[in-house]
């Protein structure tokens, strides 16, 4: 017994002269390693409803990087003439989406083919734009950027500005480790914060989660979108989580696609009038809808489901097979008051989203 | 006591005099060097006569006379082939800017020596590195070979002029990409020998094979192409096949 505490105690001294030698020849070390001490983790908090998000291992979530990421989609600077920014389409109380317009309108004033799409509960999709046409969330940042009906500028233009501006390059420097700014860390900080605009706090989510009772009304609407007989929308617009299914799907729209959709990405013609289905959370405030915005009002998208079904050749086989008519004007009201339970005022007015 | 405590104090010293070593480096134990260095140059030519830009001079296989105004491209993924079959890969993107000359040298290091019988590179980029544009380096995406609606490298830009079979001027484009387009290139090496030394090695594009060996391209029908649609397949794979005839590789 004494003979082992004595030579703990020995062992103890020991390592005590160890690490003290240790750290007087790490100490150099120690000094440098406390000057660049990395950004700090950004913890996401996932509400209830939602699964985990996979955040990809080459852009981990950073307090620093994510507050970049945000002056970064507020600011006009990554615009060909410095006038609009990604804010200036992507509207929070809009869920981020463009106001009331069908085509966003670029710098050049002319507008795009496309409505814009909420940003919103983007961590959990896999492809991006309305084609999938980015295949990762950093990699879609280049997109608006670039294209000459958006913001119309060259990316070697806009880190030429962020290069010069007088606070970027310490910004990355936090968040990145580096101050000369390239393009994977800018599009790296905007994805990090458009990974931090998650909506999951609806009164849908609420009642899902028993905090409080939808009304007679509402659940009805809530039955009628899962119904396989009537809207059967869950069939695509999965009940609960992101409410979508994460496919691309002809919703039978029109006859003959002016917009390949899909296809123009697969070059697949069976992916020929495929879109990516939409989350439905926040649809109320989203409009107008579907990916040309031809639709103004959600009563027009439920009369397209329930009576206007085009026989397009990739439509979904099971938007082909169900009759018209099938939902009575009591399910259309039902069911847009259940879309309106969607709508997440605390994501809506979020002041962690806003400009900084 | 004595006996127990000192190996451990001269464990202690070791590892003292071992942590002050590393600030005055022993360059006496530096390894043997197993390995040599290639420096490759690059010349982009057409026929016998070195590629100049802006001048209407060159003609294709279809007798179309055009110019070249802007030629960029990737190579890629550099694998130095010996006689038993076994390889060693260089991994590396090379972002090729016959308007920058610096872009038109550069360094593979770390062959291991031996003798070396062929080279095989890629004209583009893998699919691993073409599906996200979170890349550095010569796969920055500001280098302005994205296409950015749809993601993926550009891996080989003309931009110029033909005259037509009217003789009019017409605008020429040829964006070349996608995985489908993806170029495999093997070259012999005649015995190339690296002995933890750097070897010279010249690397040639033609483009007059490029539009004519095996398969004419001609600028008639194709003029302003972006590989992106599967109308443009012909082209595609008219142009993927000739790239492999389209190089060549000389130590000088
Ligand atoms: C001129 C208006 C406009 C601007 C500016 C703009 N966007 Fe968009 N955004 C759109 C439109 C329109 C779409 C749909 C485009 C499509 O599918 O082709 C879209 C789609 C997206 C998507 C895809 C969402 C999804 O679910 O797939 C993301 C993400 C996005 N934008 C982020 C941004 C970012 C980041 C910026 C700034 C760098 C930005 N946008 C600037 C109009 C705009
Ligand atoms: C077969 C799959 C499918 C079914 C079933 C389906 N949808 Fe859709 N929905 C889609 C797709 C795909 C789009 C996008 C289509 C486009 O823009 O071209 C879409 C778009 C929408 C939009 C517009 C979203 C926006 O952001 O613009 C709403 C709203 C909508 N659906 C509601 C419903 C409702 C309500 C039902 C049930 C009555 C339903 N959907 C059934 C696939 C489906």
């Amino acid at each position: 017994m004494s003979i082992q505490v004595t030579f703990t105690l020995r062992l103890l001294g020991f390592i005590g002269v160890f690490l003290m030698l240790f750290q007087g020849c790490a100490k150099d070390e120690q000094i440098v390693s406390t000057q660049i001490s990395g950004p700090t983790p950004y913890t996401l908090v996932i509400p209830p409803g939602l699964p985990a998000m996979v955040i990809p291992a080459n852009n981990p979530m950073t307090v620093e990087g994510v507050a970049l990421g945000k002056k970064l989609f507020f600011d006009p600077i990554l615009s060909g003439d410095n006038s609009i920014s990604c804010g200036t389409c992507h509207l929070q109380q809009f869920g981020f989406t463009d106001s009331l317009r069908q085509f966003s309108t670029g710098i050049d004033q002319i507008a795009g083919n496309r409505n814009s799409m909420p940003i919103m509960n983007l961590g959990w999709e896999r492809n991006f734009f309305w084609d999938g046409g980015a295949s990762n969330l950093e990699s879609q940042v280049i997109g608006p950027i670039e294209n000459p009906i958006e913001m119309h500028e060259t990316l070697s233009n806009a880190i030429a500005e962020l290069n010069a501006h007088p606070e970027y390059p310490q910004l990355f420097e936090k968040a990145f480790g580096s101050s000369t700014i390239i393009t994977s860390n800018l599009i790296k900080a905007i994805a990090q914060f458009e990974r931090t605009l998650i909506s999951g706090n609806s009164r849908y989510d609420k009642h899902a989660q028993h905090a409080l009772s939808l009304t007679d009304q509402e659940i009805r609407g809530m039955n009628v979108f899962t119904d396989f007989d009537k809207g059967d929308c869950a069939h695509c617009h999965v009940l609960g989580s992101t409410f979508t299914d994460h496919e691309f799907r002809n919703n039978g729209l029109d006859v003959v696609s002016e917009d390949l959709g899909r296809g123009r990405i697969t070059l697949n013609p069976s992916d020929n009038g495929k879109f990516k289905t939409p989350g439905l959370r926040n649809i109320a405030v989203t409009g107008p809808y579907m990916h040309d915005g031809r639709f103004a009002t959600l009563e027009q998208v439920i009369e397209h489901y329930n009576n206007g079904i085009q026989p397009h050749p990739n439509l979904d086989p099971r938007l082909a097979e169900m009759p018209a008519g099938r939902m009575s004007a009591q399910d259309v009201e039902d069911i847009i008051a259940f879309l309106h339970t969607l709508t997440d005022t605390e994501f809506l007015t979020n002041p962690a989203f806003q400009k900084p | 006591m004595f006996r127990k405590t000192l190996p451990v104090f001269f464990l202690v010293l070791t590892l003292w005099s071992s942590c002050k070593k590393e600030e005055t480096p022993d360059h006496n134990h530096d390894p043997i060097s197993t390995s040599g260095t290639a420096a490759i140059h690059v010349e982009n030519v057409v026929g016998t006569e070195a590629l100049q830009l802006g001048v209407m001079q060159y003609k294709n296989a279809s007798a179309d006379s055009f110019q070249v105004d802007l030629l960029k491209y990737y190579i890629s993924n550099f694998e130095w082939i010996r006689d038993d079959g076994t390889s060693y890969k260089s991994l590396n993107y090379q972002l090729i800017n016959a308007s920058n000359v610096s872009s038109l040298d550069f360094q593979l290091d770390q062959i291991p020596n031996g003798t070396y019988t062929g080279l095989k590179f890629y004209l583009g980029v893998d699919s691993l590195s073409n599906h996200t544009l979170t890349n550095s380096a010569a796969l920055d995406a500001s280098s302005g070979m994205i296409w950015n609606w749809n993601t993926g490298y550009i891996f080989f830009k003309h931009e110029g002029k033909y005259v037509d079979s009217t003789g009019v001027h017409q605008p020429l484009l040829f964006h070349f990409g996608t995985d489908r387009a993806l170029a495999e290139v093997t070259l012999p090496l005649n015995n190339l020998v690296f002995n933890s030394n750097s070897r010279n090695v010249v690397l040639k594009l033609d483009l007059a094979p490029l539009y004519g060996s095996p398969n004419a391209i001609d600028f008639n029908i194709w003029h302003n192409n972006q590989s992106l649609t599967t109308q443009e397949f012909p082209w595609l794979d008219a142009m993927k096949q000739n790239f492999s005839s389209s190089f060549s590789v000389s130590i000088p």
